[in-house]
């Protein structure tokens, strides 16, 4: 049915607080959905999972503003949930331990099919990301999307001095793994 | 990387924090200092460099749409609000109206934009099917847009939101478009197939539909309209219907199949369920309820669900499981009547090759709604059993101090503490309570007026250290078995042994035979009588030291009495588990449960020695 056909008294029925979530959410969506889908990737290797998570994510913000909370430091809470429900669902490790599976049969086609050297190293490292916990992993991904060590300690909910210590030994384990993948020197 | 790499450490750091001046000063000597922290140093950098290159991605637009849609979506008005705006809209809308009453009376033609030269058969849809009202409760912003916002999406579960909701065979008012039984109901779910399709004016979408009030109730597959012309809904979008957090078999099974499907998609899940024993699988044609009609893994009948526990398997709500021919698994693999990590996901791409089978008596059904019950099995990619996990008419031991209970889970009356080491017979289980699983058991060793205890144990803690595990057994051949093993076997610590080591196999010993007397008045009645723990006659055979007592059948032909040994060595043929223990049963003692007594009087006849024949040796002395 058209506008024009739409009883008037029915725009009446809108409330304004509508608009204004909306407002508020699609800003935050389009402010933070690409880096947060990444993330979310990174996460999952995944597609579909990380469309998922960031639909989930932003329908708790939703939810959220309805309720009349609103998040105080948007994108680390939107992060924050994020990555929990990545936790919660457990999919990484499904998703981790697929590609693991996988990984020779792709590497033969990707070889007989001349792919991009980055998408290659793109692949590596994020299959290497999931011998991390998943807060070393979720810490590491934000920290390479350019958040800083207090934005990350904000997002995952601890003091900085112990995401400091946590993003050292991510960060080592990490570099330890791929000098022994040779893919780092 | 040692301490003495601190200036690396400080270097890593400063990738991410802010540094104290004192940190900067140490980390800039350390650095000059130590080549190899440099190095480290360096590698650190060149990893960031990397991670930074990780790819980027959108979420899909139908991600963003959904999200929009949920942000216009006001919450739920309470009723006076929605109260306020019915009178606005009804002041506005039809002055002269004096009340809701009229406004429900008004044919629909009349509040809506559709003209009077309306096809006469329009009428058929205004009332009484579907059935229109004006339904306060309902919020009117369910719509907006075009009429009702955006299209429902597919796949995507919605509710009837006003009653009597009419499913038709075709998108449309007509002739061709044969309307089926049963209406729908408030309340009831549907799975949007398809649509919509736009026809007599109204936006029509193929369903799948169940009514969650009353789960044994069946539906056709087919059409219904979305809602009323002046934008009242008839069917809007369920919310929270699906679980959040990580997915267990409780949520699964707490799911209609197609909210499953709707819920998890492909996704991979791992879920810890329990596998019925299901019933040999079979061709879904050789059904006539079958509607279905593709890949044989996909639609044949039968075969285990995934289930809770053991005793929610009973109502069977669990998904089907399918066993997916690329996997791991094996139909002989799949195990049964256990708890398994089933790895696999609903949603098969092959259920896509699923049709409506022609001519199926169990009502029509379309193409669509056939996928759908393809894509809501279970399809097991791989399955995991812990190869010590107890096994029900299993003989374990307590790896630890156990607390036995009256009843599965932490409300259960405390009975004893299990020492370590103590044996106990597996009678039911798993039931799933308090997160730990729980098992009925018997403790032949501990006594309770006259009978072993019988009770619940957790078979593990949270971590997965085990509580029970099974127990070896020195188990003769039973072609060679002593009274001196019997003994041993049916000691009253763990009166199942003879049973865990031979089954229902027919084993042959020797012995002097002795008629035997038991109580005149026992506690428990046991029926048949010959077979119970209190027989009034039964056997001693004995090799001089030990003594185990067998019970007979009536039709065997013994003396009944007390007394009258023979001394004479005879060849003894037995069994344990007898046919009739699986009908054994007795009225129940006060103060024991059904429960309770139904695993006493199971393990007492199951654990007797039958004895099969008694015939002398050949040239064995007489009495």
């Amino acid at each position: 049915m058209s506008d024009d056909r739409q009883p008037a008294v029915r725009r009446l029925a809108v409330v304004s607080d509508a608009d204004l979530r909306t407002d508020f959410v699609m800003a935050a969506y389009d402010e933070n959905q690409r880096r947060l889908t990444s993330f979310a990737y990174a996460l999952t290797r995944d597609a579909d999972a990380a469309d998922d998570l960031v639909q989930e994510t932003f329908l708790r913000l939703v939810k959220e503003h309805a309720a009349g909370r609103e998040p105080e430091n948007v994108t680390a809470w939107l992060y924050r949930v994020c990555s929990n429900l990545a936790t919660s669902r457990g999919r990484r490790g499904v998703v981790a331990r697929k590609f693991l599976e996988r990984r020779p049969a792709e590497e033969t086609e990707v070889a007989a099919e001349i792919e991009i050297l980055r998408h290659e190293l793109s692949e590596t490292l994020l299959a290497a990301l999931t011998i991390l916990p998943d807060d070393q992993r979720s810490a590491l991904v934000m920290a390479a999307q350019g958040f800083s060590g207090r934005e990350i300690a904000d997002a995952l909910g601890r003091t900085e001095t112990s995401t400091r210590t946590m993003m050292f030994r991510a960060r080592e384990r990490l570099r330890t793994f791929l000098v022994a993948e040779g893919v780092a020197r | 990387m040692t301490h003495d790499h601190e200036a690396a450490q400080l270097a890593v750091a400063s990738l991410d924090f802010e540094l104290t001046p004192a940190e900067r000063t140490r980390m800039e000597a350390g650095l000059a200092a130590c080549p190899e922290c440099a190095a480290i140093a360096a590698s650190h950098i060149g990893l960031q460099g990397m991670l930074q290159q990780l790819p980027v991605h959108d979420a899909s637009l139908i991600v963003r749409q959904r999200v929009m849609r949920a942000a216009l979506v006001p919450p739920r008005r309470s009723q006076w609000q929605v109260l306020l705006v019915a009178a606005a809209l009804l002041g506005l809308m039809l002055a002269g109206a004096a009340a809701v009453g009229a406004f429900r009376s008004q044919p629909v033609d009349q509040l809506t934009d559709v003209p009077s030269s309306s096809p006469p058969a329009l009428g058929d849809v205004v009332s009484p099917e579907p059935s229109p009202s004006v339904d306060p409760s309902a919020s009117p912003s369910d719509g907006g847009g075009s009429a009702f916002g955006a299209p429902l999406p597919h796949d995507s579960i919605a509710e009837v939101v006003s009653g009597r909701l009419r499913i038709r065979s075709q998108p449309r008012v007509a002739d061709d478009s044969v309307k089926y039984e049963p209406l729908l109901g408030v309340g009831a779910r549907l799975m949007i197939l398809d649509g919509p399709v736009t026809a007599n004016d109204y936006d029509w979408y193929q369903v799948a539909a169940w009514d969650p009030k009353d789960p044994q109730a069946t539906f056709p597959a087919g059409w219904v309209a979305r809602g009323d012309h002046d934008g009242t809904p008839w069917i809007s979008e369920a919310a929270d219907v699906c679980p959040t957090g990580e997915v267990t078999i409780a949520d699964v099974v707490g799911l209609a199949p197609a909210e499953r499907v709707a819920c998890f998609g492909h996704r991979e899940l791992r879920l810890r369920a329990f596998v019925t024993d299901g019933s040999e699988s079979y061709a879904c044609t050789a059904d006539p309820g079958c509607t279905n009609d593709g890949p044989s893994w996909l639609t044949d009948l039968g075969g285990s669900t995934a289930e809770v526990d053991a005793q929610s398997a009973a109502a069977g709500n669990g998904p089907i499981l399918a066993i997916d021919p690329d996997g791991a698994v094996r139909d002989r693999s799949m195990p049964s009547g256990v708890m398994a990590i089933l790895d696999g996901s609903f949603d098969a791409p092959a259920a896509q090759q699923c049709r409506a089978l022609a001519g199926s008596s169990a009502g029509p059904t379309t193409d669509l709604a056939a996928r759908l019950q393809c894509r809501a099995r279970f399809v097991v990619r791989d399955v995991t059993v812990d190869p010590a996990y107890p096994k029900l008419g299993a003989a374990v031991t307590a790896t630890d101090r156990l607390r036995v209970r009256s009843t599965p889970g932490l409300d259960g009356a405390r009975y004893e503490l299990l020492a370590k080491g103590t044996p106990v017979w597996v009678v039911d289980g798993p039931v799933v309570a308090d997160d730990y699983e729980w098992f009925q058991v018997i403790v032949p060793s501990l006594e309770v007026d006259g009978a072993p205890r019988v009770g619940w144990v957790a078979q593990s803690d949270h971590g997965g250290e085990r509580w029970l595990s099974g127990r070896t057994l020195e188990c003769p051949a039973p072609s060679d078995v002593t009274v001196a093993d019997l003994a041993r076997l049916m000691g009253t610590g763990e009166s199942h042994g003879g049973l865990t080591c031979f089954g229902d196999e027919p084993i042959t010993f020797k012995g002097e035979v002795e008629m035997s007397c038991g109580e005149a008045r026992p506690t428990w009645l046991v029926q048949p009588d010959w077979l119970g723990p209190h027989a009034l006659y039964t056997v001693a055979i004995s090799d001089g030291t030990d003594v185990v007592n067998a019970h007979f059948r009536p039709e065997l032909g013994l003396p009944k009495s007390c007394g009258g040994q023979d001394t004479s060595i005879h060849t003894i043929q037995a069994h344990f588990d007898d046919g009739d223990a699986a009908t054994c049963e007795a009225p129940t003692p006060g103060g024991t449960s059904a429960s309770d007594a139904r695993a006493l009087v199971g393990y007492w006849c199951r654990t007797a020695l039958v004895v099969d024949s008694i015939d002398p040796m050949p040239g064995a002395a007489g009495s």
